[in-house]
């Protein structure tokens, strides 16, 4: 009875302590979800330490790629890459190393860090080959750095990846971030693999944050379409330490930039830099100059040079003259006044006038010219004909022609000038023609006189930008059709044409196709027999005219002389051009070569420089277009080819293939096409060779295979 | 009403009873639905697998999309590098340089029609 007693006593107990087990733990159950609920929806921490309750997210801003700018064959012009400028902490785990327990253990590491950031600075002037900086610099620099704790020291800048990479295996660099302190900073650098050909047309950015120098050039005028969006993701870290894209934020994706396609030929704008360098190099007097080349049929402009002379004499793309620079054109302008007589059916070339020893008598403030009477000295004549004045770029001829046919109507003649677009600057993607307005006087005026006429006729008293001037002569060479000279292609993205932009026509007729052939005969006449004669032996026939104009001088460059074209001392300051169209029966291409001097003595001339600079840049498009090309067809001789002998033995040391694995007839192969003979046992594939394979032997040697 | 507070009252103490001795579960007789409870375990288990082995393709795809970075600005400086060879003028020069005879075509090349 006892026993039973104690027995029921021990159940009980043994049931009240799992009862008393189950009521703690419903406590601590009904604690841990009161404390849930509370932290849930009353508990608020402290602002300051929100962030460490929440999980780390990150917002990464993903800057868009900066579109390209290609030529129109698609070569790339503008791209951007990441460039990197490395640092480094020099200081990096001395503190560690110094608060170490065992200080012995502490001072070995610290002499381990020196020992390898010495090793490192060995190598690194091998890496980044930096003009005066050696072993001994770097040294100093990482060991003083480490002295004065300095953590952020630079040890490169702008270096590309393939730098980077061979700095990441050098010792110390090669332990990361933690134990070398390197400290890598990647920026987006926009690159131009043509350096500066062509700059002031492509423009110039730095990277696509840069806002400084956006206005220059097809980088500014376009950035919007080439700098693309920021794309915006939220990163969290993972269990694994890595950071990975939170799917559950939002995301905007990143819009890379539109690339843009120009109407360049880099080829052709090489072309005309190199020659214009080479010429401008020979007179010392040319500050500046510029080529502009462009395709006949649909105006695009496949070249534009602009090259000024900077303080160190030096020729840089520093300002666009070719669209921004408007001034008196000179003779080249004749071909504008031939054609108007020419239209208006008021002369022939053939036709005749009187020499009267280059004399206008009936306008006396009119100088003499000089060319008349050497003409009529050398021909023994006292009449010129049309063609010859137009050849010897008579001043006189041009002026009595106009005179005679427009004296009483100049603004018939005037009209003209404006239908030839000469009255207006048309819309141009580069932003230097806003400001470039071309200048055309008005018989309207008040100040209108008949001097002004004649002296429109030869090219002066109009302000116009060599760009207008090769647009008209383009238009000759195209029929009479003047198109929009332009220098954007298309807007694409990723190769997908965006938006096309097509050739403009400016004026579907500006003159008839047989005005523009009289025409184009008196030009090429010119540069067979005339101003331009040193163009006879291009490699194309050119149609074209030299012109020279003296240029209006500032008041503290005429420095007291009255005259506004020259100094006190005589000197003027010039602009020499050259502008045609080639092959002239044929024309594909019209360009423009002006250069400009400073203040001179002696003149320069159209019918030298620029048209020795014309001569270059046709030579050497004809060679590399493939359009000019002798075509060979069935009857063409084409070298007949010949078999190669099939070379065996490699020498006398050729090495022993390796003939491992090979089955019977490929170690055959083998053996025999390096000369060798051979002998062998067993079936299946070679599992040993005598001898070796790489040991050399000689030729004409036993090499013994077993096969397995 | 008296029966009615005594009954939920009757009610109550019999579930406080029944919580403190462990067998609530037991007297809802949810042991029917433990299937459905082992299923909902499964269910929430796999749920954790596939976030866990989703983080773990996603880093192996960010691991890439890195790499795949990497070989993009490798490839974008080759092209920088070698675009710039590609002018004509450089050609020149490193044809004279190394003294090789070979010059810049001094006519077009022949086409070859069919």
């Amino acid at each position: 009875m006892q026993n039973h007693n104690t027995e029921e006593k021990g159940r009980r107990r043994t049931s009240n302590m799992l009862i008393l087990f189950h009521v703690v733990f419903l406590c601590m159950a009904v604690a841990i979800i009161g404390k849930i609920v509370y932290l849930q929806f009353i508990w608020e921490p402290d602002p300051r330490y929100v962030k460490y309750f929440q999980p780390k997210k990150d917002k990464n801003e993903i800057d868009p790629q900066r579109g390209s700018i290609i030529d129109y064959k698609g070569k790339l012009l503008a791209m951007s890459t990441p460039m990197y400028n490395v640092h480094m902490d020099c200081y990096v785990l001395k503190e560690e190393y110094a608060s170490m327990k065992d200080k012995e253990k502490g001072a070995k590491k610290e002499q381990e860090w020196i020992s390898k950031a010495q090793q490192l600075a060995d190598k690194l002037p091998e890496v980044l080959k930096e003009d005066g900086r050696n072993a001994a610099y770097y040294r100093d620099l990482i060991l003083t750095g480490r002295r004065n704790k300095r953590r952020y020291v630079a040890i490169a800048k702008d270096i590309d990846h393939s730098t980077l990479l061979e700095l990441k295996k050098l010792p110390l660099f090669c332990e990361g971030r933690n134990q070398s302190g390197m400290i890598i900073e990647e920026e987006e650098t926009r690159q131009y693999p043509y350096d500066g050909l062509a700059r002031r047309v492509i423009g110039y950015v730095r990277n696509n944050s840069d806002t400084n120098a956006l206005h220059i050039g097809i980088e500014g005028e376009y950035n919007h379409h080439l700098r693309g969006k920021k794309g915006v993701e939220w990163m969290k870290v993972t269990d694994g330490k890595g950071m990975i894209q939170n799917m559950d934020s939002s995301f905007v994706a990143v819009e890379n930039g539109l690339d843009i396609r120009t109407t360049l030929d880099i080829n052709i704008q090489d072309i005309a830099d190199r020659s214009l360098r080479a010429n401008m190099a020979q007179e010392e007097d040319i500050v500046g100059g510029c080529v502009v080349v462009l395709d006949v049929e649909t105006g695009a402009i496949r070249a534009m040079v602009n090259l000024q002379k900077d303080k160190r004499g030096e020729f840089r793309e520093v300002f666009n003259m070719a669209a921004g620079r408007p001034a008196e054109p000179g003779s080249v302008f004749k071909a504008v006044t031939m054609t108007t007589l020419l239209e208006d059916g008021l002369i022939k070339l053939e036709d005749k006038l009187p020499t009267n020893h280059g004399v206008m008598s009936d306008m006396p403030k009119v100088n003499r010219d000089e060319y008349i009477t050497s003409y009529e000295r050398n021909n023994g004549v006292n009449q010129i004909s049309i063609i010859d004045g137009f050849k010897i770029s008579s001043n006189y001829v041009f002026r009595r022609l106009v005179k005679d046919n427009y004296g009483e109507k100049p603004e018939k003649f005037i009209n003209r000038l404006h239908e030839y677009n000469f009255g207006e600057a048309y819309e141009f993607e580069l932003e230097e023609s806003g400001s470039a307005r071309p200048r055309i006087p008005d018989p309207e005026s008040a100040g209108w006189t008949i001097y002004d006429l004649v002296s429109v006729a030869i090219g002066y008293s109009v302000r116009v930008t060599p760009l207008q001037v090769a647009t008209f002569y383009n238009a000759i060479a195209n029929n009479g059709k003047m198109m929009k000279p332009y220098v954007v292609e298309s807007i694409e993205d990723e190769g997908r044409v965006v938006r096309n932009f097509k050739p403009q026509i400016l004026n579907g007729s500006i003159c008839s196709k047989a005005t523009a052939d009289t025409l184009t005969r008196a030009l090429k006449m010119v540069t067979l027999e005339g101003t331009a004669s040193r163009l006879k032996n291009a490699k194309c026939t050119v149609a074209g005219k030299t012109g020279t104009s003296r240029m209006h001088l500032t008041n503290e460059e005429r420095a007291g002389s009255r005259d506004p074209y020259s100094d006190i001392n005589g000197r003027k300051k010039h602009q020499a051009t050259f502008v045609g169209f080639f092959p002239a029966d044929q024309p594909k291409y019209t360009a423009i070569v002006v250069v400009y001097t400073g203040l001179m003595s002696n003149n320069v001339y159209g019918g030298k420089i620029p048209a020795m600079t014309f001569k270059d840049i046709v030579d050497g498009i004809w060679a590399y277009d493939t359009e000019w090309g002798n075509v060979i067809k069935e009857k063409g001789s084409i070298p007949q080819m010949r078999e190669e002998p099939i070379s065996t033995a490699k020498g006398e040391d050729a090495p022993v293939p390796d003939l491992k694995g090979l089955g019977l007839k490929d170690a055959i192969f083998a053996i025999e096409n390096n000369g060798y003979r051979f002998s062998h046992s067993g079936t299946g594939h070679v599992v040993s060779q005598t001898p070796k394979a790489g040991t050399k032997a000689k030729k004409g040697d036993k090499i013994s295979i077993v096969l397995k | 009403m008296k029966d009615k507070a005594t009954g939920i009252a009757g009610s109550f103490k019999s579930i406080v009873k029944s919580i403190i001795s462990g067998d609530i579960l037991l007297l809802l007789r949810v042991d029917k639905l433990f299937p459905y409870i082992l299923y909902a375990f499964m269910l929430g288990w796999v749920s954790i697998f596939m976030s866990y082995k989703m983080e773990q393709t996603l880093r192996v795809v960010e691991k890439n999309r890195v790499e795949l970075e990497t070989l993009k600005i490798y490839h974008a400086h080759k092209t920088c590098e070698y675009v710039g060879l590609d002018r004509i003028s450089t050609v020149e020069e490193m044809l004279k340089n190394t003294g090789s005879d070979v010059k810049a075509p001094e006519k077009p090349a022949d086409i070859i029609k069919r």
